[in-house]
């Protein structure tokens, strides 16, 4: 069995080429049906995201045919020539392809380095390519593998702690100063992308008041309609300071719609209680000696992509650990592999005993007469201990070559060899 | 050491045992790590703690408050009790152990290395057989405890507030709890501080009526409890009042502390009960 994948991702093909590539969930069953022929590939699985398009596949022959057949079914597949994406593919066999998968799962190949969402897109390709009926043995040892270890790099190094996009980190930074965001008040003034980005993250953590105001009101309403969220004038803005816990400034303009007094006044109104302003608006729109206000916390554009670098610069350090993580997997990995694959070649080389042993006492059992009970338990016993002694130093040097893959080819054909001359003597005491 | 003060030491221990643990749940930041062991060390703690205490006040045959030993071991039991109460409420509190903690532990090594008491003069031993006493005792130490616990709140809260206006992020930004868990904290223990001192020198005045036919000598140690009383009260009701909150309630709590460790501690030098 050798583990081949396919693939490539936001570093190797622009997105053009990826949108070209990638599997819809509809077409994703028939698709790996196609993939999975039973001869050449066994088991297969596709990974299919906004920045990568890969495929996992097990193959039980060579890993030269496994390849061609891969080509063959993206060139069927996909309405784009191979030429178009033949240069950004990449393709990892064996413990590569291992690594890779388990680095993948963990974060560490994404574009945003340790980002969690993958996780759960492995885990959806994996169940797709379960229902699908192209999963087996290997598959089946190797994905879980990859899951756990994804966790055991999230737990115990801190490459997802972070925040690192400026949607998340002005929600961390909002957590900082009010704890629980469920009863805080966000007020939106201007409803550019960004902004509605930097809304999303905050009623991902269960903001529920939304304010928004903007110079144009149909837009305003239109965004309103999105969060559930009422909207102000821009008249409004001044007296509707005093409700919000956190505003986000996103409007355009060379003026400074929110002012020093506006807010001096509101944090009045406020009883102190803190206010968290998020200005992403360049040029700046909240007078920046706001920041100066007691208990008033400004944050401008620069400020939160500094963070995010900071915290992303923190994420590649951490990487390097989380990389040890990996290396020490793939290396348990492939020995639990390899035992898995001897397994069976095992159980086949001690059932050929075992026929042979059974056979010949069969043919000769008519001139041992009728045999007691313990008789019949002692010659069994009997045949049961010479197969294990005959057997013991082949299995033996089977298990370390499976510790120890550099022999394993050698040690493999031995075995087939033992098998194939205990055939041999099968077929010709039956021509006897 | 003495025999009886095996117990405070096996608290101690307890103590930092639960706040080594406290501490490397934080840092392995993983949900692995239960919080159970905590729990039995700080009560296994508790209750060698509060066992010496019984023992020494059957010892002595009053509550113990008089010898430097006393005065810590007691103070230190409070906090651990206040903090006790604050944790039940809400798991945030977690964090905030590893910053009251050690200052438990700090009070009951001082408190194991200090010399117990033995004789007490005669017009003592008869204040101390009041009623009045053991009350007025336990609500100055409930008092301490619930300033001492603000004014950590209130730390925390300033530094916090310092990296979060700089913009610059550290060790600080990535274990204290939010701003507003630690103005929550600083608040609640004010309330709860203010309310023991008013009941504790209320007390305190019951206790010099019964003991002392003067009412007022002027005496520097009732006029800077008054002092201290009437800041709270000050604070309290700007806090209520015109919403004083953030950087400014969070110095007026550590001012109000300082104060009241300075009585405190000049209570102790000038030989008051307090």
């Amino acid at each position: 069995m050798t583990i081949v994948l396919v693939g490539l991702n936001h570093r190797t093909a622009p997105i053009e080429v990826r949108e070209c590539l990638a599997f819809t969930e509809a077409e994703l069953p028939e698709a790996l049906r196609q993939l999975v022929d039973g001869t050449t590939i066994a088991e297969g699985l596709i990974l299919s995201t906004c920045n990568r398009v890969e495929i996992l596949a097990v193959t039980p022959g060579a890993e030269r045919a496994a390849l061609e057949r891969i080509r063959a079914f993206l060139r069927d597949q996909r309405p784009i020539p191979p030429s178009a994406y033949e240069a950004a593919l990449y393709v990892r066999v064996d413990r590569e392809a291992v690594r890779h998968l388990f680095r993948v799962t963990a974060g560490l190949d994404s574009l945003v380095l340790g980002e969690p969402q993958i996780f759960g897109q492995v885990k959806e390709a994996y169940a797709r390519a379960i229902a699908a009926g192209t999963v087996g043995k290997t598959l089946h040892l190797l994905l879980p593998r990859a899951f756990s270890i994804a966790k055991r790099v999230r737990t115990e190094t801190a490459i997802g702690e972070e925040a690192v996009s400026v949607g998340s980190v002005a929600v961390e930074l909002a957590r900082k100063i009010f704890d629980d965001l469920r009863e805080r008040t966000v007020l939106l003034v201007g409803a550019g992308e960004m902004a509605e980005l930097t809304v999303r993250h905050l009623l991902a953590s269960r903001v529920r008041h939304v304010l928004i105001c903007n110079r144009t009101r149909e837009r305003a309403e239109q965004l309103a309609a999105r969060f559930s969220a009422e909207v102000l004038s821009l008249e409004e803005l001044p007296t509707s300071l005093a409700r919000a816990d956190i505003l986000i400034c996103s409007a355009g303009g060379t003026e400074y719609i929110v002012r020093r007094e506006h807010v001096a006044t509101a944090m009045l109104a406020r009883r102190n209680r803190p206010l968290f302003l998020i200005d992403i608006s360049v040029p700046r729109t909240v007078e920046p000696n706001v920041g100066q206000l007691a208990n008033v916390f400004l944050y401008d554009i620069d400020d939160l992509e500094q963070i995010a670098r900071t915290h992303l610069e923190h994420r590649r350090d951490e990487a390097v650990r989380a990389e040890a993580i990996v290396d020490q997997a793939v290396e348990t990995f492939m020995k639990s592999l390899r035992s898995l694959e001897i397994g069976p070649v095992i159980a086949a080389f001690r059932r050929r005993l075992e026929e042979i042993a059974y056979g010949e006492l069969e043919r000769h059992r008519r001139y041992l007469g009728a045999l007691t009970p313990e008789q019949e338990r002692a010659l069994r016993h009997l045949l049961e201990s010479i197969i294990s002694k005959f057997a013991h130093p082949a299995i033996a040097r089977l298990h370390r070559a499976a510790r120890d893959d550099a022999r394993r080819p050698e040690e493999l054909s031995a075995l087939e060899l033992w098998s194939d001359i205990l055939d041999a003597q099968e077929r010709s005491s039956l021509r006897e | 050491m003495e025999r009886a003060d095996r117990l405070l030491l096996v608290s101690a221990i307890a103590y930092v045992l639960a706040v080594l643990y406290l501490s490397a749940i934080l840092r392995s930041r993983s949900a692995r790590l239960r919080t159970w062991p905590v729990a039995l060390a700080l009560a296994a703690g508790l209750g060698a703690h509060t066992a010496w205490l019984v023992r020494a006040a059957i010892r002595f045959g009053h509550v113990p408050i008089i010898s430097t030993q006393e005065v810590f071991a007691l103070l230190a039991w409070a906090i651990l009790v206040y903090y006790l109460l604050l944790r039940r409420t809400r798991p945030w509190a977690d964090i905030f152990g590893v910053f009251v903690l050690p200052i438990v532990v700090l009070f009951v090594l001082v408190a194991l290395v200090s010399t117990g008491f033995t004789l007490l003069p005669q017009e003592l031993e008869n204040i101390l057989r009041m009623p009045a006493l053991p009350l007025h005792i336990g609500f100055m130490m409930l008092a301490y405890a619930g300033f001492l616990i603000a004014f950590l709140a209130a730390l925390m809260y300033l530094l916090q507030e310092r990296e979060l206006k700089r913009k610059r992020f550290g060790f600080i930004y990535r274990y204290f709890p939010s701003l507003s868990t630690c103005e929550t904290i600083g608040y609640r223990s004010l309330l709860l501080g203010f309310l023991m001192l008013t009941l504790g020198i209320g007390m305190g005045i019951i206790l010099l009526r019964r003991s002392d036919p003067v009412f007022w000598r002027g005496d520097p140690i009732i006029v800077l409890a008054l002092i201290t009383w009437i800041f709270y009260l000050i604070v309290v009701h700007y806090r209520l009042a015109a919403g004083w909150r953030g950087r400014r309630a969070a110095l007026l709590l550590i001012i109000g502390f300082l104060a009241t460790a300075a009585t405190f501690v000049s209570a102790r030098l000038f030989g008051h009960i307090l």
